[in-house]
């Protein structure tokens, strides 16, 4: 049960990591195969503008709230699952 | 103005296409690009871009959420930057005129406070809601980091621009300047115009024309590269027309919603002509602002006044006929438009289904596209305000 | 000149209230803010005289635009040189233009999609309307020019206004500032981050941010000689009117100040007049932490000599951002401290930070020979705009 529990963890995890980065594809205009999860978000070409934009469609996505003073230092994509998971409700 | 200052590229996209070319060659099939607006904006016709986006025009990242006029504004821009890609961009300034701002980004903003928590607001609308941000975008895009102004004046806004933008170079801002206009079919506005009564509710609505019935909605952008003769034979390149005099004033009109008056056009039209050092019978070709409004009447008016009637007068083309009102981008549009015709020799015929008024007083509008030498060439705009603006261009030859 | 703020709504009282650091934030009082993060803004509490509303043919904008025309056109004698004018032009810079009806009118039917009629309060009131107003109320058929470039417009309508009178396009211009409080700018600006919830700290360590505000000021310009002729006093010189673009992004400064500096170089080189002139600099100082640090590292490009480099100060603090009003209204404060010898100082300031390594004249107004004054605006879009204002006593250069 324990190691089932784990792979549903796990399969979680990464259908969050699939959507978020199709999320910062799409504010990027780029596809998901393009996106380099090590890159800055600088480096994918998003903005300040665009960095609100990507944190309100990933907020709205998973029904979170994220803090503003954490927003203001999102720079990477790891950064933004780590959100992700601290916020999330549990299930 | 004191300089010596040539057109030396132009950037066009109207509900023509893309390109001086495909501008005059819409003007010269003399078909109106006026359509039914749609089911959302019933009884409206407009000229517009069909499924316009930046991205087919010009293959980079970050235009796709801009607004429309932002978007409109870059693509114009675009055939400018070829020439200018090895430019020191401190060396570019830009002066854009736009009509209406980004209207459509402010009632959009507005429906998103009201529909949206504050924190999912789209913070790219809200700054397109300003209305500098269009030539903002284009400095970006592009890297010209002169300097960069707005202005509006309503429908007379590009070649108030273009006005600007030879002050700016006469003041030694920076030796280039892309100056011109753009508007974005703009529903919101155009819904309270129709309300008041003054889009064409039957077509074709024609300006000029016996069954001018209001004006029709249009967009587009147009941009053309300024400088002086001298930078742009240095450079290694031939100039497209002279900006041989601008002039430019407001008679504070009517109710706001007509125009300038006739004996403000003729005004301007003889300060223009005393700048250029013309005479009447030198111009050979005028690019009409006429829009099929009631304020057509005062425009004739004012040009048959100053340049007469029969086979001496210049003969007159009418670009909204075909593209409609596109507010800001309407002037330059006309000057590249006028540019082409000095280029082709060919002048365009007045749109298909005009009909002569009567009771305007006879301009030379002719029915089919005519070989003329085109030397100087009489660009005009307005504003509901009451400005009326306007420029002189010259032909290559003269620069 | 004449100046309608939230801090005073003639010369007199902006000045003291700028001597004394009456601030200008409270409650926002035109729409209901419960619902938003915060509640603070700098409003203007006016009267129309009924006289004037003809002459509106915009809503609030217009309103606070035609206020401080008048003022500043009695203050200047000027009424008789302008009535039916043909040679006089209007100048006016804004940001958003007149959206207050728009806005008002949608208040109460937030719950749809705005109306044909709602429309037309923003359809009716396009960008140009404030101009169109000041001209009507003189009768003036000269250039009438909006220049409607964000948080820099007033001070390039001041710019443009003084080119067309030295060029000798006009003999006198009317240049405007204005903006009516907007609660889609309110909304916009916090959904930026950029929002105080209560002061306004420019220069200060862990400054919040800038606080919205509201206003308008104009300026009476002529050549000296059309001023001396028909024996009008003076109240200084525009010596210089620099600019530049940050090509860089649309609502931030570019981070190491280039444009801004290049602004301030331009503006000292057309004026002829060595950076070691300056006594004091007007700063855009908005309060946010890019903005402010941006504009130090700037100021330090530019006078890179810490002992002779001029102090700077934001009236910001207390009037808020004033938008397309504020470059308007801070060269009128420039203008004032030329004429009393007096730096208006930062108020609100609290701690020194060391990314604001600048003499920002903290809290206390400070008494100085000034002869030449430099003020900055900077806008969305990267526009960068700064006018080198001259004392009446100084001549222009």
């Amino acid at each position: 049960m324990h190691r089932l529990g784990e792979n549903l963890v796990m399969s979680d995890r990464e259908k969050v990591r699939k959507e978020v980065i199709a999320i910062v594809a799409d504010i990027a205009e780029l596809e998901p195969s393009e996106v380099a999860e090590d890159a800055s978000l600088e480096e994918l070409g998003i903005d300040s503008l665009n960095g609100l934009r990507l944190v309100a469609e990933v907020e709205k996505r998973y029904n979170i709230n994220i803090p503003d003073e954490a927003i203001g230092k999102i720079r990477t994509i790891p950064e933004i699952l780590a959100l992700v998971d601290a916020h999330r409700p549990e299930d | 103005m004191t300089g010596h200052w040539v057109i030396s590229a132009t950037g066009v996209i109207s509900a023509a296409g893309a390109g001086g070319e495909a501008l005059h060659q819409a003007l010269c099939a003399a078909a109106p690009l006026a359509r039914p607006a749609g089911d959302d904006a019933p009884g409206l016709f407009t000229a517009s871009l069909q499924d316009f986006k930046a991205k087919d025009y010009i293959q980079r990242r970050g235009l796709r959420d801009l607004s429309r006029t932002s978007q409109l504004a870059c693509v114009a821009a675009f055939p400018l930057s070829r020439g200018l890609e090895n430019a020191d961009p401190v060396d570019v300034g830009v002066v854009l005129g736009t009509g209406w701002g980004c209207l459509e980004s402010v009632v959009d903003f507005e429906w998103e406070t009201c529909s949206l928590k504050p924190r999912f607001l789209n913070p790219l609308l809200f700054a397109e809601t300003v209305p500098n941000v269009p030539a903002g975008q284009i400095s970006i895009f592009f890297g010209w980091s002169g300097f960069s102004l707005t202005v509006s004046c309503s429908g007379a806004s590009g070649l108030e621009a273009l006005r600007d933008a030879v002050e700016l170079l006469e003041e030694q801002r920076s030796p280039m300047v892309v100056a011109g206009g753009a508007d974005a079919i703009n529903v919101p506005a155009l819904r309270v115009l129709q309300s008041d009564g003054k889009m064409a509710s039957t077509a074709p609505s024609l300006p000029m024309g016996r069954d001018r019935n209001g004006i029709v909605g249009g967009e587009g952008a147009c941009l053309l590269l300024l400088e002086s003769a001298d930078h742009a034979h240095g450079r290694g390149v031939q100039p497209l027309a002279r900006l041989r005099a601008t002039a430019g004033r407001s008679d504070g009109g009517g109710d706001g919603q007509t125009g300038p008056r006739s004996a403000n056009i003729a005004n301007v039209l003889r300060e223009l002509l005393e700048q250029a050092e013309l005479k009447a019978s030198d111009v050979d070709l005028v690019a009409s602002s006429a829009d099929a409004s009631p304020a057509d009447g005062e425009e004739a008016l004012a040009l048959h006044e100053i340049f007469g009637e029969g086979a001496d007068a210049p003969l007159v083309m009418t670009p909204k006929g075909i593209l409609g009102e596109s507010w800001g981008a309407s002037g330059p549009l006309a000057a590249a438009a006028a540019i082409e015709c000095m280029r082709t020799g060919q002048v365009p015929p007045r749109p298909q289904g005009f009909v002569t008024d009567p009771h305007l007083p006879p301009l030379r509008l002719p029915s089919e596209t005519t070989n003329a030498q085109v030397r100087n060439a009489v660009v005009l705009a307005r504003s509901a305000g009451g400005q009326a603006s306007a420029v002189l261009l010259s032909s290559p030859g003269a620069c | 000149m004449g100046v309608i703020t939230p801090i005073g709504q003639d010369l007199d009282s902006f000045w003291s209230a700028l001597q004394t650091g009456k601030q200008g934030a409270a409650p926002v009082r035109s729409f209901d803010t419960s619902d938003l993060k915060t509640h603070v803004g700098c409003e203007v509490d006016y009267e129309l005289p009924e006289a004037l509303r003809p002459h509106v043919l915009g809503g609030r904008c217009t309103e606070l635009a035609l206020l401080s025309v008048i003022q500043a056109v009695e203050q200047a004698g000027a009424e008789a040189q302008l009535r039916g004018a043909a040679d006089v032009a209007v100048v006016v810079g804004t940001t958003m233009g007149d959206v207050a009806t728009f806005e008002q009118d949608r208040l109460a039917h937030r719950e749809r999609q705005a109306s044909v009629q709602e429309l037309s309060s923003l359809a009716h009131r396009p960008l140009d309307v404030m101009g169109r107003s000041v001209a009507s109320l003189y009768g003036l058929t000269g250039p009438v020019m909006t220049v409607p470039n964000a948080c820099a417009a007033g001070a390039y309508a001041l710019g443009r206004a003084a080119s067309m009178v030295s060029r000798g396009q006009v003999r006198m211009a009317l240049a405007v500032g204005c903006e009516g409080f907007s609660r889609l700018a309110f909304l916009g600006f916090q959904r930026l981050g950029a929002m105080s919830a209560d002061r306004c700290r420019p220069f200060s360590r862990n400054r919040p941010g800038l606080l919205l505000g509201e206003g308008a000021a104009a300026l009476v310009v002529e050549t000296e000689e059309t001023a001396r002729r028909r024996g009008a006093s003076i109240r200084g010189f525009v010596d210089g009117f620099g600019l530049s673009c940050d090509a860089f992004h649309i609502t931030g400064p570019h981070p190491e100040g280039h444009g801004a500096a290049r602004a301030m170089q331009d503006a000292l080189t057309r004026a002829g007049i060595a950076p070691e002139k300056i006594d004091y600099i007007n700063a855009h100082g908005t309060g946010t932490p890019l903005n402010d640090k941006m504009e130090s590292l700037a100021l330090r490009r530019v006078f890179p000599d810490d002992a002779s480099r001029p102090p700077l100060s934001s009236i910001k603090a207390l009037t808020g951002h004033m938008m397309g009003a504020a470059g308007a209204v801070e060269a009128a404060a420039s203008l004032l401290a030329l004429e009393h010898g007096v730096i208006p100082p930062t108020w609100n300031w609290e701690e020194a930070d060391p990314d604001c390594d600048v003499d920002c004249v903290p809290n206390e107004p400070r008494a100085a020979e000034l002869r030449h004054v430099l003020s900055n605006s900077y806008a969305f879009g990267g526009n960068n705009a700064s006018l080198l204002l001259s004392s009446p006593t100084t001549g222009p250069s």
